[in-house]
């Protein structure tokens, strides 16, 4: 008993010493068990960072936006990839905030997926892959801007909706138990076109475009993001999280 | 150099918006108003080299929303070709729409022209369409001819030029046909990456240029561009701008545009004003790496033609993202580290399991197996 | 060196032996109400997760609490058996085993929760395919596995030697004779096997502490870890250990008090033991009741935008009466029984309002939370449904079967344990817990 005791001795020391050397040493052995997080899904089209600004001194809340969006992606009745809030201030000045996803550079929702279906593209886009959804929700609970959607039951669906074949980029048909939300239009933006919530917008009060590029457009002008953003007080939301939004805004005229 | 003119031009100045983007759909540029003139000459027509020398065309003309600029020249043969040469900062094709009479409304002859590299090289289209529709069907297709002359192609820094003559007594009744007084009307379109011909418009100029019989003179204009680099983003980049007149004097008080290419249409830099030199500057700031291309041009006046220029300014450096956004992969010893943990919790069960199950396996009497073994309750 | 069965223990396999019929009617009562339970769940995997109260705001809610509370509940045997064993107090012996079985069964129903709260239970193995150690959710998948594992060996180590004694005193079925032979049926009790059964039992004793620590904190983190209100706080780690503990004491002493009179162990089960566990409640309520009032000073003092709307939600909101409830009669009312009612009865008294005040507790930590709106100005609602119920009722009703399906397959209390033990009344242990209370 004392030498197989010696033996079980030798071969846990050699296994857990084997295994913490490897795991100490080789960075590679957690991807490579799929405990990924450079996701090979990443990958984006082009070398695109992009961003959206929305001036809420032209906003009117008409909810166009919501409306452009939910017809573009066949969004499940109930839900709002992009939802337009009535604020009102203590003085009584109200106005209309506008809130898409903010594809958060530091983005929380992300961090928690326990499966990775929620990943961000090279460009700078938070995608769902709802083909590995688990439905855990934890990423809606870690939302700090209440983005996050989920298909409590199936959602109906439409023949053009169904004819579609399912990506990331272009999520749908939808399907129940995943969660969804707002993918910045990544399918129209392969195709060099502005989100459907900026050609929505019957004021131009949405812009889109490349941080890179440091430029935004509402399809009607081309604005430079950092003169803009500085001229006009360009500010993001819950920027004390330290999400670091990739959606920023100009505040509403008070008047 | 006489310039006899049969066809004049004049200075017809339409900034009705004469088609609505929705039927042309697939519109992504800015869309601006702009006056434009064309003017057409007798004379020897140009040479058909790719190439645009100054003074080569009599009449030349930019177009703010398509960032075309277009050269016309019309000769004296029997056809009445009409040379057009055309600077083009798009990747996919450019066409040129032409009609006889109504202001871009029906239908129109256009020539769509491509360069692709790799497959074939230059491509030609003498197509027929209907305004209300995206897409050009060819002549020859409808039963018509193709009749564009002279096609050349070459490369103007980053932008491409095109050259060719189309004839303005054309017999095709799918191309118009153009009497000697007009008034035309052109229009361009682009496609900002696709070479296939067939394919949709990204935009269309808005404004028509009419061309009429009324003489105006102008003599051409030169833009000269230099850019120096920023060290490293975002520092900026000078835009250096000289405008010269045809014989080469320095042009002062004029305005150019500066333009920089983004994903969503041009952003201006501009406008600029030359001083008495000629000279003008801009600034850009690149946030990061990469190849910007910016033009800068003068759309005419004081007698003098436009001119345009184009210019890649490559930045390098690397794109450090926020540097502040939190990064777990800092934490891999950790994670490392809880993983042995983990492992070592695990052994513990193993060892805890395996001194216990080793004692009961080298403590069992071999009689009491047989008697007290699996099956005893099956003798029992 | 047959341990033998004195005529003294008899009333320990008692249970064993013989079944009444109330013990059928109970166990039918049981599963009609797990098989209710199944129903409402097959009606849930068929509509989605719609059939809940669940909102898109409030998107986690009586599953999650559920979780929390039984993961909690599952603390009771680590602390009794492995803290109390590593600290030699005697008197532990009797109610090492229950203990022991409690923090099986509600690992087992508890890490059902999340799995019943899936949008997508048929994916589950994409946390194997895909897991991302990045997330809280993969640590607690770990750490409850872990748990589990080393439960279930620090529960089956100590029964070996009790299944030999079973094997040989009751006459057994087929299949009760196949698994005591294939778990006990090498036991001899020589020296050799019991100095060997001691060492692996001490070695777990030790690991599985800091290991059960660990799952509380984990399932703490998957709250703290979102930079939400009233999650986002240091505190949850020690705050959920503290009440997972608090509700384990305070289950086991039900437990305690139920198969005391059902299957006639008072000979075992003594005054001692509750006035010790009470001793230990009492300490547990007081830390909870300092845990909650720096939690609740912490957030109201500064009166952040944010966390005042949190705190107007929890006393004013909804669910008003549970915390009110939890607060008065799960921690202060407690306390005072506790204190003034020493009696078995009085202790039992408080250990249910400990209990149901902690399932309130966990409810609350999940609910008003997400109620609290993070970008609309306006409260979001949320009602649990019949199919909540009915599986939480389910869960509760399961539990309660397989305790007792256990207790009739296995000795439940630790006969080798009991008779190793130095004479019970003189315990130096308990006076010193009594000194700490």
């Amino acid at each position: 008993m004392e030498g197989s005791r010696r033996r079980f001795i030798r071969l846990a020391v050699v296994g857990v010493g084997a295994a913490g050397i490897t795991t100490l040493f080789s960075s590679k052995l957690i991807e490579a068990v799929g405990f990924s997080r450079g996701d090979v899904r990443a990958a984006a089209p082009a070398r695109r960072q992009w961003v959206m600004l929305i001036d809420l001194k032209k906003c009117d809340g008409c909810r166009k936006c919501t409306e452009a969006c939910n017809t573009e992606h066949f969004v499940p009745p109930g839900q709002e990839w992009i939802t337009v809030y009535e604020v009102q201030d203590e003085f009584g000045f109200r106005y209309f905030l506008p809130r898409p996803c903010m594809h958060c550079e530091n983005a929380p929702c992300l961090k928690v997926c326990p499966v990775g279906a929620t990943f961000r593209r090279e460009d700078g886009v938070v995608l769902v892959d709802h083909r590995r959804c688990i439905g855990c929700r934890y990423c809606m609970a870690a939302c700090p801007y209440d983005v996050r959607a989920f298909n409590w039951s199936e959602p109906p669906h439409t023949p053009e909706e169904l004819a579609h074949t399912y990506r990331p980029e272009a999520p749908w048909p939808h399907r129940m138990g995943v969660v969804e939300k707002c993918m910045f239009c990544a399918h129209r933006a392969e195709e060099g076109e502005l989100p459907a919530c900026v050609r929505g917008c019957p004021m131009d009060a949405i812009y889109f475009g490349d941080l890179r590029e440091d430029a935004v457009s509402n399809g009607r002008e081309v604005l430079r993001l950092s003169e803009t953003l500085r001229r006009d007080h360009g500010f993001r939301l819950k920027e004390e999280l330290g999400t670091e939004p990739r959606v920023w805004y100009l505040p509403a005229r008070r008047d | 150099m006489t310039r006899s003119s049969v066809v004049l031009l004049a200075a017809a100045v339409v900034a009705v918006l004469l088609f609505a983007p929705a039927p042309l759909a697939p519109t992504r540029g800015a869309v601006a108003s702009h006056a434009g003139s064309a003017q057409c000459f007798l004379g020897g027509g140009p040479a058909s080299d790719g190439v645009i020398s100054p003074g080569e065309y009599g009449e030349t003309f930019f177009d703010g929303v398509t960032k075309i600029l277009a050269n016309f020249h019309c000769d004296a043969s029997p056809e009445r070709l009409l040379h057009v040469g055309l600077v083009s900062p798009w990747s996919g094709w450019v066409g040129l729409l032409v009609q006889a009479a109504e202001p871009m409304d029906g239908y129109a002859n256009e020539v769509r022209l491509a360069y692709a590299p790799n497959e074939g090289g230059l491509r030609v289209q003498d197509a027929y369409r209907s305004i209300a529709e995206p897409t050009a069907t060819a002549d020859v297709l409808l039963g018509g001819r193709g009749d564009v002359l002279n096609v050349s192609t070459g490369s103007d820094g980053p932008a491409r030029v095109f050259e060719f003559a189309i004839p303005l007594r054309s017999s095709d009744p799918y191309d118009s046909y153009l009497e000697s007084e007009g008034p035309f009307y052109f229009a361009f379109e682009y496609s900002a990456d696709l070479v296939d011909l067939d394919s949709g418009a990204t935009a269309l100029s808005s404004t028509s240029f009419v061309v009429e019989g009324v003489t105006l003179t102008g003599t051409w204009s030169a833009v000269e561009m230099a850019i120096v680099p920023p060290a490293a983003p975002p520092e900026a980049a000078q835009i250096l701008l000289d405008l010269r007149d045809a014989r080469g004097f320095p042009v002062p008080s004029a305005q150019l545009e500066v333009f920089v290419q983004t994903a969503f249409g041009f952003y201006e830099a501009g406008p600029v004003y030359t001083n008495e030199q000629g000279v003008a500057s801009a600034s850009f700031a690149p946030r990061d790496e990469g190849d910007y291309l910016i033009g800068a041009a003068y759309t005419g006046g004081y007698g003098l033609l436009a001119s345009v220029a184009w210019q890649t300014l490559h930045v390098s450096s690397e794109f450090a993202g926020n540097p502040d956004a939190a990064s777990l992969v800092g934490l891999r010893p950790v994670e490392s580290l809880i993983v042995v943990i983990i492992l070592g919790v695990w052994a513990t069960y193993g060892y805890a399991f395996f001194v216990t199950h080793q004692s009961l396996r080298t403590q069992r009497p071999k009689a009491e197996t047989r008697a007290e073994g699996p099956l005893a309750w099956r003798r029992r | 060196m047959e341990p033998d069965v004195s005529a003294s223990d008899a009333e320990i396999l008692e249970p064993l032996r013989r079944t009444t019929w109330r013990f059928y009617v109970l166990l039918a009562g049981l599963a009609a109400v797990v098989g209710w339970g199944v129903y409402a769940y097959s009606w849930q995997l068929r509509e989605g997760l719609s059939v809940t109260g669940l909102t898109d705001r409030v998107s986690w809610g009586v599953y999650i609490s559920n979780f929390v509370f039984f993961i909690g509940i599952s603390h009771a045997g680590t602390l009794i058996s492995a803290i109390l064993r590593v600290t030699r107090a005697e008197w532990r012996r009797p109610i090492t085993r229950m203990a022991e079985s409690i923090t099986v069964m509600a690992i087992v129903v508890g890490a059902g929760f999340p799995l019943i709260d899936l949008g997508r239970p048929d994916r589950l193995m994409n946390v194997f395919f895909y897991g991302r150690l990045e997330s809280a959710i993969l640590w607690d998948f770990i750490s409850i596995f872990t748990y589990l594992t080393g439960s279930l060996l620090y529960l089956l180590l100590p029964l070996i030697p009790d299944l030999a004694v079973v094997r040989r005193s009751v006459a057994l079925g087929r299949f009760r004779s196949f698994l005591y032979t294939r778990l006990g049926g090498r036991w001899t009790g020589s020296a050799v096997q019991k100095r060997s059964l001691e060492k692996s039992i001490g070695l777990m004793a030790v690991i599985i502490i800091p290991v059960a620590i660990s799952v509380h904190t984990v399932v703490s983190w998957i709250f703290g870890m979102t930079l939400r209100v009233g999650w986002h706080s240091a505190i949850f780690g020690v705050y959920f250990v503290g009440g997972a503990i608090f509700s384990g004491i305070a289950t086991i002493l039900i437990a305690m008090a139920v198969f005391r009179r059902v299957y006639h162990l008072e000979k075992y089960i003594t005054p001692l033991h509750f006035r010790n566990l009470g001793a230990l409640l009492l300490v547990l309520d007081l830390v909870m009741i300092y845990f909650t009032l720096s939690e609740y000073l912490t957030a109201t003092y500064g009166a952040e935008t944010r966390d005042v709307a949190w705190v107007r939600i929890l006393s004013t909101g909804p669910y008003a009466i549970l915390f009110w409830g939890m607060l008065l009669g799960g921690l202060v009312l407690p306390a005072f029984l506790l204190v003034f009612r020493r009696g078995i009865a009085g202790i039992v008294v408080a250990a249910i309002l400990v209990d149901v005040a902690m399932w309130m507790e966990r409810f609350l930590i999940v609910v008003p939370t997400m109620m609290t709106p993070q970008m609309a100005f306006t409260w979001n609602l949320y009602t649990p449904t019949w199919i909540e119920w009915s599986i939480t009722a389910a869960a509760i009703a399961g539990f309660a079967l397989l305790y007792a399906l256990f207790s009739k397959l296995f000795p439940i209390v630790s006969i080798w344990e009991i008779q190793e033990q130095p004479a019970p009344a003189a315990e130096p242990a308990a006076t010193e817990q009594e000194a700490v209370a």
